[in-house]
């Protein structure tokens, strides 16, 4: 049996600058066109996330027109270590110059939905009270960390999308090839794997599949 | 999508045809017996001085790694001979050190074959390389000093034709172990093609991309922890299928290859350290006519003189996608700068359109090369403009965008500074005051009034800006009548001042002209009534006190179109008369 699904909510993020990064351009950043699930995921996790709680993103409605932007930064080579104060400070070898292809002036309306997790349910929680406290967060602006635009420099500006938004695009169906999905982190002790999924823009908005339609697209683990 | 667009091009053209053979020039062919014993060196170098190509076994990826080809190889890997290694006769006898190591990779993997299969072929080559004294006749077979290191060896056996890695049996030998190889790999699906397949783990390396290192340098890599993420390595963090990750490395490098007239066979050298590489779904003969147009040779630009719009008229391959990317090296990894992706037909109207933006004075419209636009508005020292610059003004150009701010700031900035050289001043003014046009007319259009550019000189222009420029023009032509030949001339000393506030320069400028023309005399009348022509278009009241960056450009456009009538007045005295403003001649 599928777990009861929250209401839909939708979220309007919008931006200066966005990068939501191909994995095969990770280097030196590429931005997919739009948006990508798990960058949406993401930024409504950064309003509220419970361990009792997944979210479900379904469509992601681009309202401002692709425009890109690149510029080059000075970026460091290792990941920060845990204990190790300013690790990147003065090594020479640690730093380097990067290029990034950006998206420029973004605007998003992203649909998504949540489920609770019934394995960390408690007996107090149930739907009601997610979606008021997310409502209500929303509406104060209060979020865990700040939300962001597929990198953490790129903040996002985020509230509840009013009526009457429309999207920029009215092509009827435009493929934008294989877009990231998310991760599948699998059980304890699995390989984390990425997941993909064939991305259309279908009169500016990105419909994404459900988490079990693309687990079969890209094949069960063995 | 630009590596999918990449494979399906490298797909169309038949690059990727045989993922396991390559067409590479093979110099000499070593003929030996079937006990592996030298019977001679064949030369197969033709007229040009190059090998004859041949399909030989994909060479392996090498930097500082040992790896051998199979059946086919240099010098160090099939003779186990290196030039700097050997410098006396006698050290080339006996391999040593890395040499010995490489033949013994290639003995390896002719072993691999002849353990597993009876081809007599393979035997003999066995043979032939476990032979010391048959490798030294072979050397011998040329003087020392002609051994460069970089012919490429193969073999043939007995009276047979074709070479020992065209035989049948070799080439099944190897497709089947290339097939065992990939399914011990780890399996995905390919993010660029949907299917499941064998991930590369490392990809092959795109070569000739300016700044990146000359063995090569890869565009999908993940060579330092950052890159990685969720404990992935390497290539598990994008999973791309080994045939694509190949097809769009064919691809790029064939369109990156160095050809006869340019550096890179169908890419635009845009700065010192990125090139943009473009192809297209149509055909590869559009291909060259729109190269032609955004990059144009000296035999193009001959060629254009004739037919000025040759290949932009609407085609009917018009709606096939084109694909443009630059790309930029940092030493071992190849950055996208930019992507860009459109229809043909829409960007052979874009190409159109910034050609007759760039059209000024009477030069006649057709391409001018970005190189040497960009060299115009350089300041004289070769630096100032940032390395990106380049980029962005060819995709603005492609995508019909307004130009980025700073070539305006540029160009007018060069023309403040004195000309470095005479002889070339004409046309470098009017590559700068082109490139101030083109930017001008591409503002974005918002307000009443948007800014009309036109291309030769508008007399009924009364916007101050512009009529102060031609003013300015007519001043100069004024004390050059009178004074001749000068040092300083008003334009080396007061262009700048002039453009940026009028209300300070140009009082003092129209008395000293007063001077000039009582010099002048009879001849220098008709110069005077251009200038009470010019000054009768300017508002009654004074002069603007300070000129914005638009305004110094549309100075910059009267100045260059009242002196360009000048000049054509004189080469064209009869044309006077139609254009209103002088009968007299100056002289």
């Amino acid at each position: 049996m599928k777990p009861a699904a929250s209401r839909r909510f939708c979220v309007r993020a919008s931006g200066p600058v966005a990068c939501f990064t191909r994995p095969e351009m990770k280097a030196e950043r590429v931005s997919y066109e739009v948006m990508t699930p798990s960058a949406a995921r993401g930024l409504l996790e950064a309003i509220l996330w419970k361990p009792a709680i997944r979210w479900h993103v379904h469509e992601i409605a681009a309202l401002a027109p692709v425009q890109w932007t690149s510029f080059r930064r000075n970026e460091v080579n290792s990941r920060a270590v845990v204990g190790k104060f300013d690790y990147a400070a003065d090594a020479d070898k640690e730093r380097a110059q990067r290029n990034t292809v950006a998206l420029r002036d973004v605007d998003y309306v992203i649909t998504a939905s949540f489920t609770l997790v019934p394995e960390k349910t408690g007996p107090e929680d149930n739907l009601r009270k997610f979606e008021e406290m997310f409502e209500r967060r929303l509406e104060k602006g209060q979020c865990f960390h700040a939300p962001y635009l597929g990198c953490r420099e790129f903040a996002a500006r985020v509230e509840a999308a009013t009526e009457g938004l429309r999207p920029h695009e009215s092509i009827e169906r435009r493929p934008l090839g294989l877009m990231f999905y998310d991760f599948d982190f699998g059980g304890p002790g699995e390989e984390v794997r990425p997941l993909f999924f064939e991305a259309f823009l279908e009169r500016g908005v990105l419909r994404v599949p459900p988490w079990e339609q693309v687990i079969e697209r890209n094949g069960r683990r063995p | 999508m630009m590596l999918a667009a990449l494979n399906a091009f490298a797909r169309e053209r038949g690059l990727a045809d045989d993922p396991l053979y390559e067409v590479k020039p093979v110099d000499f062919l070593i003929r030996i017996d079937v006990e592996g014993g030298f019977i001679g060196l064949e030369s197969t170098v033709g007229e040009g001085g190059k090998g004859k190509p041949m399909s030989i076994p994909r060479l392996p990826q090498r930097s500082a790694n040992i790896a051998a080809g199979f059946f086919a190889d240099y010098p160090k890997y099939v003779l186990g001979h290196d030039k700097e290694e050997s410098t006396a006769p006698k050290g080339w006898a006996r391999p040593t050190g890395k040499s010995a190591a490489k033949l013994d990779a290639f003995l390896a993997l002719v072993q691999e074959v002849t353990a597993q299969a009876d081809i007599p072929e393979a035997r003999a080559v066995e043979a032939f390389l476990k032979n010391a004294s048959s490798r030294r006749r072979t050397l011998a077979a040329r003087e020392p000093e002609e051994w460069t290191g970089s012919e490429m060896l193969a073999f043939v056996v007995g009276e047979s034709t074709t070479p020992v890695h065209q035989l049948s049996g070799i080439r099944a030998w190897w497709e089947q172990r290339a097939g065992a190889r990939a399914a011990l790999g780890k399996t995905a699906v390919c993010l660029v093609s949907g299917k499941v397949s064998t991930v590369a783990g490392t990809h092959p390396k795109l070569k000739n991309v300016p700044q990146a290192q000359s063995s090569g340098a890869s565009l999908v890599s993940f060579n330092a922890g950052a890159f990685e993420s969720h404990g992935l390595k390497q290539g598990d963090n994008a999973p791309i299928s080994q045939d694509v990750a190949l097809g769009y490395v064919l691809a790029l490098n064939d369109l990156l290859r160095k050809s006869e007239q340019r550096r890179y066979r169908q890419g635009i050298q845009l700065g010192d350290d990125s090139v943009l590489v473009f192809w297209t779904g149509s055909s590869p003969q559009q291909e060259s006519l729109l190269l032609s147009w955004m990059d144009p040779t000296d035999e193009d630009l001959k060629r254009f003189l004739e037919s000025p719009l040759r290949g932009l008229e609407p085609g009917e391959l018009d709606d096939r996608a084109f694909y443009a990317v630059t790309l930029a090296g940092n030493s071992g990894r190849v950055a996208v700068r930019d992507w860009f992706q459109s229809r043909v037909g829409d960007v052979k109207h874009h190409i159109q359109r910034y050609f007759e933006d760039l059209r000024i004075g009477n030069a006649p419209l057709g391409p001018i090369p970005v190189w040497r636009l960009l060299k115009a508005v350089e300041a004289p020292s070769g630096r100032g403009l940032s390395p990106d610059l380049a980029t962005r003004m060819v995709g603005a150009a492609l995508r019909g965008h307004s130009f980025p701010r700073q070539l305006l700031t540029a160009a007018l900035d060069r023309l403040r500074l004195p000309p470095a050289d005479d002889r070339f001043e004409r046309e470098q003014l009017r590559l700068r005051v082109a490139l101030i046009k083109a930017t001008l007319s591409r503002l974005p259009r918002s307000g009443p009034a948007p800014l009309e550019v036109t291309v030769s000189l508008d007399k009924n222009n009364r916007m101050p800006p512009y009529v102060l420029g031609r003013l300015f023009a007519v001043l100069e032509r004024l004390q050059g009548a009178a004074l001749g030949d000068l040092n300083t001339t008003i334009r080396d000393r007061y262009f700048g001042a002039a453009s940026r506030n009028p209300a300070m320069v140009f009082p003092r400028l129209i008395q000293l002209s007063v001077h000039h023309v009582a010099k002048l005399g009879n001849s220098g009348r008709w110069l005077e009534r251009t200038k009470s022509e010019v000054v009768a278009l300017l508002p009654s009241e004074r002069f603007p006190r300070v000129l914005g960056l638009e305004d110094q450009g549309l100075f910059a456009v009267g100045y260059y179109h009242q002196r360009e009538a000048f000049f054509t007045k004189r080469s064209a005295p009869e044309d006077a008369a139609s254009t209103g403003a002088s009968v007299v001649s100056p002289d």
